[in-house]
C-alpha cells in the first residue's frame, strides 16, 4: 500500500504529511509513492537513516541552506530514460540533466562542509556526465550548444554575427540548427552509460529531502523514534494525535495524552460520549502508519510491532457513491478485516481499529455483532482495538474505560475495567453541554421508571 | 528617441496595445534594438502568447521579437524549441503556460523568437522574483491583447501604450478612446493618510446596493469599477465630497460616456497604486488597408494628452 492511497484516511495522517517540510515537489511526489514498510529489517534501516539525519537537522542554518538548493530538484526520469534508451533530448532536457549534476554537487559540498558526509550523496561517478555537458568547466547551470563542442559551429556562428544580407543569413541558420542537432545526438550518446549514476543521483536527493524533512519535523513536534516490537504488542506512553492536540490547545484547551497497550489479545474500550474514544482509536491508526513509513511517533515512547496490514475503520463510513447505508458501508468495511484474518497465514500481523461497530443498529444485535466480532478476531490473534458502547464481556477481550466525568470535568485517560456494565453517563454529559433540560430531565425520569 | 532611454529609469516596463495590430510589436522590436548594449541586463517576455508571425486572429502579416545578443528572454518550452537564434538556457521555472514550461535563456547569436509567457500577473511576478539573481535589470513585458494587466503597478513600473487605426478608422474616435485611456493611466494618486475607519467604505460592483453613511469620505472599489457601480454612485447627493479609490488603472472598466457624466457631477476618482505612461505610440494603417494621416493623428493626440506621440514604422523609416 502506497502513502497516497491511505493519506486521507480520517486519522489526522495528511495532516502530519502536510507539515514535512519539504523542499521539493518531487520528493513529496516520491513520498507519496512510497509503499508502506512491514519488514521489521526495512522499517529499522528506514529508522536508522532518519537518525543519520538528526544532528544536521538540528543545524537550523544548515537546513537552510540544504532547502535552497533542494527546492530546485525536479523529477526528469522521464528524461533519464530517454537518454537511456539512446534516443536524443533537446536543449531544455540536457539543461536539467546538468542542474541535476551540479544540485547534487552543491549539496554534497554543503555536507561535507558541516562534516556531515554520511548523508551526502554520491556525485564522483558522474564527472564524465559533468564534462560533456559543461565542457568549458565553467560549473554554472546554464546550457546551451556551446561552440566549444565544434569548431566548425563556432566559425559558422562568427559568419553568422557578420553577415547582413536576411536571405544568407536564414539559411547560415539552417546549417547552424542542424549541426546543434548533429552535435545534441553526440552527447546524449555520451551521456548514455551515466543514466543509473543519474537515476541513482536523483533519488538520493529526493530521500535526503525526505530524510531530512522526517529529522526536522521529529525535533520540532517533539516526536520519537519506535523501539521495534518483535513480540505482536504494540505500546505507547504519552500518546497524543498531533492534529486534536493543535486544535484543543488554540481553543486554549490542554489535549491529555494516553497511554495504551494492544496486540496480545483483543482490546475494548468502552466510556463515556465526548470521552476521546475515537481520538485514541485514530491516534492508534495514525502511529501504525506513520511507523510503516518511518516516520517520527507523536508519544513520549513507542514500542510497535510491524504490520502487514493495517485496517482503521471509523463508524461513519456511509458510501452514498455505492449506495450504502452507513450500517452497510460498515458491515461490508468490517467484513474485509474478517475475511483478510481468515485468509491471512499470521492473524497477528493485521492491525484493526474499529470505532464503535455495529452502532448504528439496535443494542441487542449490535452487541451479538461486535462480541462475535471479537472473539473471532481474539482467535486469529487480529491486534484488534474497537472502541463501543455496547457491553462485551471481558472473558473475550481487555476492556479499558475512559475515565470520564470526574468532578465535572472529563478525565480523557484510560483505565482497566475488568467487570461491570457499561458506563452511563450520556446524560451527564448532554447535561455540561447544556442540552435543554426538558429533554434530559424526561430522559432521567424514564430511566427511574424503567 | 528619449523615451526608450526613459525605459532604463525603470526595473520593468510593459508595452500594452488598445487593441490587436496597434503596432505593438513593432515599438517593443523598436526599444529593443535602441536600447544600449553597455546598459543593465534586459530581459523580455509576454503575458500570454505574443511573437506569431502571422496573427491568430486576423491572419495579417506581423513581425517576429527580434532578440539581440546578451539579451535574456522568457517563453514557453514549444516556443524556445522553435526559435530562430542560438541561446542559454539559465532557468526551466516551475511556472507553466498554456505551452509547457517557462523557458528564460540568455541569447547568445541574435535573432528571433516567439514570447508566450506566464498567462497571469500573480505567475508573472513570480517569475520575475525567481530571475532576479541573474542580474536583470530592465524587465520588458509585453502585453498580448486585451491584457492591460500586464501594465498593473503591480508587476510594472511604467508603460508604453500602442494604439492606432485597428481601434478605429475614424480618426475623432481614436484620438477620443485613447486620450480616455491616457486620462485613465495618469489618475492622480489616492492621499494614503489612512482615514478613520468609518470614514471610508469598501464596496463591490457586484454590490446591489451602497448604503453611504454620511461620515463617509472615501468609496474604496474592491475589484473592478464598471460602469453600474458608477451610476450607483450617480444617484448620490454628496458625490462631490467623496472620493472614489480603486487600486490601479486596469480595474477601471468604465465608458468614456459614464466618466463624463460622473465627473459633471462633480466625483473623483483616483488610484492607489499609478504606473508612470512613458510614451504612447500609433499605427496608423489599420488591418483592413485603411491609412490614416500619420502627422495629423501625432499631432492631434499629442495636443490632446499632452505627451510626445510617435508613429515608430515612420520614425524606422526616417532614421533608415
Amino acid at each position: 500500500m502506497k502513502l497516497r492511497d491511505i493519506i486521507d484516511s480520517p486519522c489526522g495522517l495528511r495532516y502530519v504529511i502536510d507539515s514535512l517540510p519539504l523542499a521539493s515537489g518531487y520528493a513529496l511526489r516520491y513520498l507519496m509513492d512510497t509503499e508502506a514498510l512491514t519488514a521489521p529489517e526495512d522499517i529499522a534501516a528506514a529508522y536508522s537513516r532518519m537518525r543519520k539525519h538528526l544532528s544536521a537537522a538540528g543545524d537550523g542554518n544548515l537546513v537552510s541552506m540544504l532547502h535552497s538548493i533542494l527546492c530546485s530538484l525536479k523529477d526528469i526520469s522521464h528524461t533519464l530514460s530517454r537518454i537511456g534508451a539512446g534516443n536524443t533530448v533537446d536543449d531544455i532536457e540536457l539543461f536539467e540533466v546538468k542542474a541535476l549534476i551540479l544540485l547534487g554537487r552543491r549539496v554534497s559540498a554543503v555536507l561535507e562542509k558541516a562534516s556531515q558526509t554520511s548523508i551526502a550523496p554520491h556525485t564522483g561517478d558522474l564527472e564524465d556526465a559533468l564534462k560533456v555537458l559543461d565542457p568549458d568547466g565553467t560549473e554554472i547551470a546554464s546550457f546551451y550548444i556551446y561552440d566549444s563542442y565544434s569548431p566548425e559551429l563556432a566559425a559558422l556562428r562568427a559568419d553568422i554575427r557578420r553577415e547582413a544580407d536576411a536571405d544568407r543569413r536564414t539559411a547560415m541558420m539552417d546549417r547552424e540548427q542542424a549541426l546543434e542537432a548533429g552535435i545534441r545526438e553526440r552527447l546524449c550518446q555520451a551521456l548514455h552509460p551515466s543514466v543509473p549514476a543519474l537515476q541513482r543521483l536523483q533519488e538520493e536527493l529526493a530521500r535526503l529531502d525526505i530524510d531530512l524533512a522526517k529529522a526536522v519535523q521529529m525535533l520540532r513536534m517533539r516526536l520519537c523514534i519506535p523501539e521495534i516490537s518483535t513480540s505482536g504488542v504494540t505500546s505507547y506512553k504519552g500518546m497524543y494525535n498531533p492534529y486534536v492536540k493543535e486544535v484543543v490547545e488554540r481553543a486554549g484547551g490542554e489535549f491529555t495524552p494516553i497511554d495504551l497497550s494492544f496486540g496480545d489479545g483483543p482490546v475494548v474500550i468502552i466510556g463515556a460520549n465526548m470521552g476521546g474514544k475515537t481520538v485514541v482509536l485514530k491516534t492508534a491508526a495514525l502511529c501504525q502508519w506513520l511507523f510503516c513509513f518511518g516516520m517520527g511517533i507523536p508519544a513520549e515512547e513507542a514500542l510497535i510491532a510491524p504490520r502487514e496490514r493495517v485496517f482503521f475503520i471509523s463508524g461513519d463510513a456511509q458510501d452514498m457513491g455505492a449506495g450504502l447505508s452507513s450500517f452497510a458501508a460498515e458491515m461490508k468495511a468490517i467484513d474485509g478485516v474478517v475475511r483478510a484474518s481468515a485468509e491471512a497465514q499470521d492473524g497477528s500481523r493485521i492491525a484493526a481499529m474499529i470505532d464503535e461497530p455495529a452502532r448504528s443498529t439496535n443494542p441487542i444485535e449490535g452487541t451479538a455483532l461486535v462480541e462475535a466480532l471479537v472473539d473471532i478476531l481474539g482467535q486469529r490473534e487480529v491486534a484488534l482495538l474497537l472502541t463501543t458502547h455496547y457491553n462485551i464481556p471481558s472473558s473475550h477481550c481487555t476492556r479499558l474505560r475512559v475515565r470520564g466525568m470526574e468532578d465535572g470535568k472529563m478525565n480523557y485517560r484510560l483505565c482497566p475495567a475488568p467487570e461491570g456494565d457499561v458506563p452511563h453517563e450520556a446524560l451527564n454529559v448532554a447535561e455540561s453541554l447544556n442540552i435543554s433540560p426538558e429533554w434530559t430531565g424526561k430522559a432521567k425520569k424514564l430511566l427511574e421508571y424503567e | 528617441m528619449p523615451f526608450v532611454h526613459e525605459l532604463l529609469k525603470y526595473r520593468s516596463v510593459a508595452v500594452v496595445g488598445m487593441e490587436k495590430n496597434c503596432g505593438k510589436t513593432e515599438c517593443l522590436n523598436y526599444i529593443l534594438r535602441r536600447l544600449p548594449s553597455d546598459g543593465p541586463g534586459v530581459c523580455v517576455t509576454s503575458i500570454g502568447l505574443d511573437g506569431e508571425r502571422t496573427d491568430q486572429v486576423t491572419g495579417t502579416a506581423k513581425p517576429e521579437i527580434i532578440l539581440r545578443s546578451g539579451m535574456f528572454f522568457a517563453t514557453s518550452e514549444t516556443h524556445y524549441r522553435s526559435r530562430r537564434l542560438v541561446s542559454e538556457i539559465v532557468d526551466v521555472s516551475g511556472e507553466t503556460t498554456a505551452l509547457g514550461r517557462l523557458i528564460t535563456a540568455k541569447v547568445a547569436l541574435e535573432g528571433k523568437v516567439i514570447l508566450s509567457g506566464p498567462s497571469s500577473t500573480l505567475s508573472l511576478r513570480r517569475w520575475m522574483d525567481s530571475i532576479s539573481g541573474f542580474g536583470i535589470g530592465l524587465t520588458i513585458i509585453d502585453g498580448a491583447l486585451s491584457r492591460k494587466s500586464s501594465a498593473s503597478p503591480a508587476v510594472s513600473e511604467a508603460m508604453v501604450l500602442a494604439t492606432g487605426a485597428a481601434l478605429s478608422c475614424s480618426m475623432p474616435a481614436l484620438v477620443d478612446r485613447t486620450a480616455f485611456c491616457v486620462e485613465m493611466i495618469r489618475l492622480p494618486e489616492v492621499d494614503e493618510q489612512k482615514l478613520p475607519e468609518e470614514q471610508t467604505l469598501t464596496v463591490s460592483s457586484m454590490a446591489q446596493e451602497v448604503e453611504l453613511a454620511p461620515e463617509v469620505r472615501r468609496i474604496e472599489v474592491s475589484g473592478a469599477l464598471t460602469d453600474r457601480l458608477l451610476a450607483r454612485l450617480l444617484t448620490e447627493r454628496r458625490l462631490p465630497d467623496i472620493e472614489v479609490a480603486v487600486a490601479d488603472f486596469t480595474r477601471i472598466f468604465i465608458s468614456p460616456d459614464s466618466w463624463r457624466r460622473f465627473v459633471r457631477a462633480g466625483g473623483r476618482l483616483r488610484v492607489h497604486r499609478r504606473t508612470a505612461l512613458l510614451a504612447v505610440c500609433v499605427n496608423p494603417l489599420a488591418p483592413n488597408g485603411y491609412r490614416l494621416d500619420s502627422d495629423l493623428l501625432c499631432r492631434t493626440l499629442s495636443d490632446k494628452i499632452q505627451l510626445p506621440v510617435y508613429d515608430i514604422r515612420r520614425q524606422c523609416e526616417d532614421e533608415a
